[in-house]
């Protein structure tokens, strides 16, 4: 136990804690440790409960199974178990990637007082491998009994419950660790290569490249089940990490690694790993945190005078009035040069390409139709939903707390442009990419008309929900203090889901129906144009006071004093 | 006694601190002054044992303190220019932090942290997280902690900053009763009025280099000028004031 009388161990417990803290101010994505062990631990549980149907004894009686070989049939389960420990321990590393490293902010305040950098190292390692071990362990414990639970429900007997309870707890707080010592080499590796002036924006893509590989590994588990129960399972299998897990479980359960060939693999692996993410973690500290005061006097970074070409163009045609070029341009950079904003803006496109690439190859491999098929036509569109859809959510999300003075300061609070700036922040993170390099790809397979329509129709589509989501907006992108939409994250994450089938599957079903006879987009444009009418018509009736510009959005009280009697 | 045997410190071609020489005894404070980039806080870092000098070194009573850098530490407070603290802690927790990381025993540390709050006026907000404080309620958390563990050796880099006017009359005092229990002091300050009053010592830098240095009276009274205002700008003219605050104007009210 940490004594925390003892300065060591003050500094393990300091370092444990400010992991979960942010280093600025104003940081709306925190949440604590004991918050987040609470929220990681639920998942995995109610997923081990609701495969007691599965496993049930009379479930498989009524369903005329009583040869159910019951642990290859938990083979998918398992498996997901692991994929999700590893997706889960890399999404905190990846979330909390510039708190795993001892800061300036740690040098500012530790350096001057008598712990040596080499304690202040180990104290640093030693809470970082505390909280790997605490949220292996926490983010599968209720999952370690539930689940040999309910397969081996089967058998009555404590030794088929615990020998499953040790392979099943093996595999994933393992597959757990793989995850964490991986991400932390390569973030290790990333710092280490990455020439130093360029450490900041390489990390970021390394963080997104990194997200992303989660995601795919998340889609594993839903894609890899029907090839793991195959008579004979594909021979690429053996290089899914995940897959060296399952052996693993299967070899301590006593059968066969039917993948890999050896149970091993995933313990050789993972303790490589261990070590190599140690000495990176060492070199690191050294070129990070021992350096600080050196890199501190020669801080002067290049930049340039002139405005680009393109922003002079954007300032002379789409941008009208002062406002609208300072909080666009202001907007554009914060996106891109904030990192909390610019990993969730990264991750969520990542995400979006992979459902629209998932429509594009639907398309490709099962083709129905001769010609033109819809479900190629909602990739654009999806890919386009996710950026409107994060991009508005991103809005709400405020930088440093403290730089917003400026606008508080200058701008006249009724001269409320932001739906217009919002909508060509997100309609200019669209045309780009749909032009440039959609347009071509549509122009070669479907020709130069039907490329056009499809081009347009799909920015008109996109600018047009951009309107939609931001009806009676009143915040100058990420400057407003909290977001009274936090508390509603739940029905925005359903609504989103239920919008995406909106916008892309069914909207690229009437597209089609369109593009058979283009006339038909005739019949479409006066009801853009009702709803664009529709929004100028609400923002208009709004009373004065909903339409000034606002820098705090707290909800109102759920109960409020009259204070009648005064 | 603190010294400083020719200092010299580079950042690749950048020359930061040349050939700086100075000692401190007990009961008397020097005072640190040069234009930005001078190379004053570089100094500072050498003289806390943040940074190592290229040449030269700083012993503390004959011993190298690099010899034994923790030791070295445990005598010093030092007070920062920029208080970067932690913002999720309250003061007295970040208090506390410092005060355990410096092995203060329990009761006593306490104690003194409520005795300290209360001297500076924090102690109504010392459950308030860090980040709710001003900038100078920030520093005189910054001073408390330099001083909590009663350190031999005292360093202040710009501790005026962001001070209302009573708690820095207090400071000016505290620095001249510190001095007064034998404490070594080092002051490095851009308040040439407040230097020139305290500091017993003068130590005046330009572009890394020393360009006067003695007791401070004596510098003045070399130099012939009234105050270190003055010798100051004799020192190191690099820019007519009035001049670049007429250019300044003329920018500000250009169309």
């Amino acid at each position: 136990m940490l004594d925390l009388e003892r300065p060591f161990h003050r500094l393990i417990h300091h370092f444990v804690f400010r992991i979960f803290h942010g280093a600025g101010e104003g940081d709306e994505l925190q949440f604590s440790i004991p918050a987040l062990i609470g929220i990681i631990s639920v998942p995995a549980a109610f997923f081990s409960i609701s495969l007691f149907g599965k496993y049930s004894t009379l479930m498989l009686y009524l369903m005329r199974r009583p040869q159910f070989d019951v642990y290859r049939a938990s083979i998918p389960d398992e498996h997901f178990f692991i994929v999700f420990s590893m997706t889960v321990t890399g999404a905190i590393v990846i979330a909390k990637w510039d708190r795993l490293f001892p800061d300036r902010q740690d040098y500012d305040n530790l350096a001057a007082l008598p712990v040596s950098t080499r304690q202040i190292f180990q104290a640093a390692l030693a809470g970082l491998l505390f909280l790997a071990g605490l949220f292996a362990v926490d983010l599968n414990l209720a999952a370690c009994f539930i689940f040999p639970l309910a397969v081996t429900a089967v058998f009555n007997t404590f030794e088929a419950y615990r020998t499953l309870f040790v392979a099943h707890a093996a595999a994933v707080i393992l597959a757990s660790f793989f995850a964490c010592f991986g991400l932390l080499s390569v973030m290790g590796a990333t710092v280490l290569l990455a020439p130093r002036r360029y450490v900041r924006i390489v990390s970021l893509a390394v963080r997104i490249s990194c997200a992303l590989a989660l995601v795919a590994v998340l889609a594993s588990a839903f894609s890899l089940p029907r090839l793991l129960l195959s008579a004979e399972p594909p021979k690429y299998l053996a290089y899914i990490p995940s897959v060296w897990f399952l052996d693993l479980q299967q070899v301590l359960l006593g059968r066969s690694a039917a993948y890999t060939g050896s149970g091993m693999l995933a313990v050789e692996i993972t303790a490589g790993l261990f070590v190599l993410s140690l000495v990176l973690y060492a070199l690191t500290y050294h070129r990070l945190f021992t350096r600080i005061p050196e890199t501190n006097a020669v801080n002067a970074a290049s930049g340039r005078d002139a405005h680009s070409l393109l922003r002079r163009f954007l300032d002379c045609t789409i941008l009208r009035t002062p406002f609208q070029r300072a909080a666009y341009h202001f907007s554009c950079k914060t996106l891109f040069r904030s990192e909390q904003h610019c990993l969730l803006f990264g991750a969520a496109t990542g995400i979006g390409f992979f459902v629209a690439a998932q429509y594009g190859s639907d398309a490709l491999t099962n083709s129905s139709r001769v010609g033109l098929d819809h479900r190629l036509l909602a990739v654009p569109l999806v890919l386009s939903y996710f950026i409107i859809c994060t991009l508005r959510v991103l809005f709400d999300l405020p930088t440093e707390s403290k730089a917003n003075w400026l606008f508080r300061s200058i701008v006249d609070r009724r001269q409320n442009e932001t739906r217009v700036v919002g909508t060509k922040v997100i309609v200019m993170m669209i045309a780009p990419w749909l032009i440039v390099i959609g347009l071509p790809l549509h122009v070669l397979a479907w020709g130069w008309s039907v490329a056009f329509l499809h081009t347009g129709y799909v920015l008109l589509c996109s600018t047009t929900l951009a309107s939609l989501l931001l009806t009676g907006y009143r915040k100058i992108p990420f400057t407003c203090l909290h977001t009274a939409s936090k508390d509603h994250v739940l029905i925005m994450f359903i609504v989103f889901w239920i919008g995406l089938w909106f916008f892309g599957p069914l909207n690229s079903m009437f597209e089609w129906w369109f593009i058979q006879e283009p006339f038909r987009f005739l019949y479409v444009l006066p009801l853009f144009a009702a709803l664009f009418y529709g929004v100028r018509t609400v923002e208009r009736d709004l009373h004065e006071m909903d339409r000034t510009l606002i820098y705090e959005d707290r909800p109102s009280a759920n109960i409020q004093l009259l204070n009648l009697t005064k | 006694m603190l010294e400083a045997r020719g200092l010299k410190k580079n950042f690749g071609t950048l020359l930061a601190v040349n050939d700086v020489s100075f000692s401190i005894g007990p009961g008397e404070i020097l005072g640190y002054v040069g234009p930005n980039g001078a190379g004053k806080s570089t100094t500072v870092k050498m003289i806390c044992g943040l940074l190592e000098p290229v040449t030269g070194e700083v012993l503390f009573n004959g011993v190298r303190i690099h010899d034994d850098l923790v030791a070295y530490k445990r005598q010093v407070g030092y007070v920062p220019e920029e208080p970067n603290l932690y913002p999720y802690l309250s003061a007295r927790e970040y208090l506390d932090l410092v005060g355990t990381l410096r092995d203060i025993p329990r009761k006593q540390r306490l104690a003194k942290i409520d005795n300290l709050l209360r001297l500076f006026s924090l102690y109504s907000q010392r459950h308030a997280a860090l980040s709710s404080y001003s900038k100078g309620m920030r520093q005189k958390v910054l001073l408390i902690s330099g001083l909590l563990h009663n350190p031999r050796v005292i360093i202040f880099d710009e501790p005026l900053s962001g001070l209302d006017v009573t708690s820095a009359f207090v400071f000016r005092r505290l620095v001249g009763s510190l001095a007064r229990q034998g404490k070594f002091i080092f002051y490095c300050s851009h308040v040439l009025e407040v230097v020139e009053k305290l500091c017993t010592h003068l130590l005046i830098l330009k572009a890394g280099k020393m360009v006067a240095h003695g007791l401070t009276r004596e510098v003045l009274q070399q130099l012939n000028q009234p105050t270190l205002e003055d010798t100051f700008a004799q020192l190191v003219p690099e820019v007519d004031a009035a001049v670049v605050a007429d250019q300044i104007v003329e920018v500000v009210c250009s169309t």
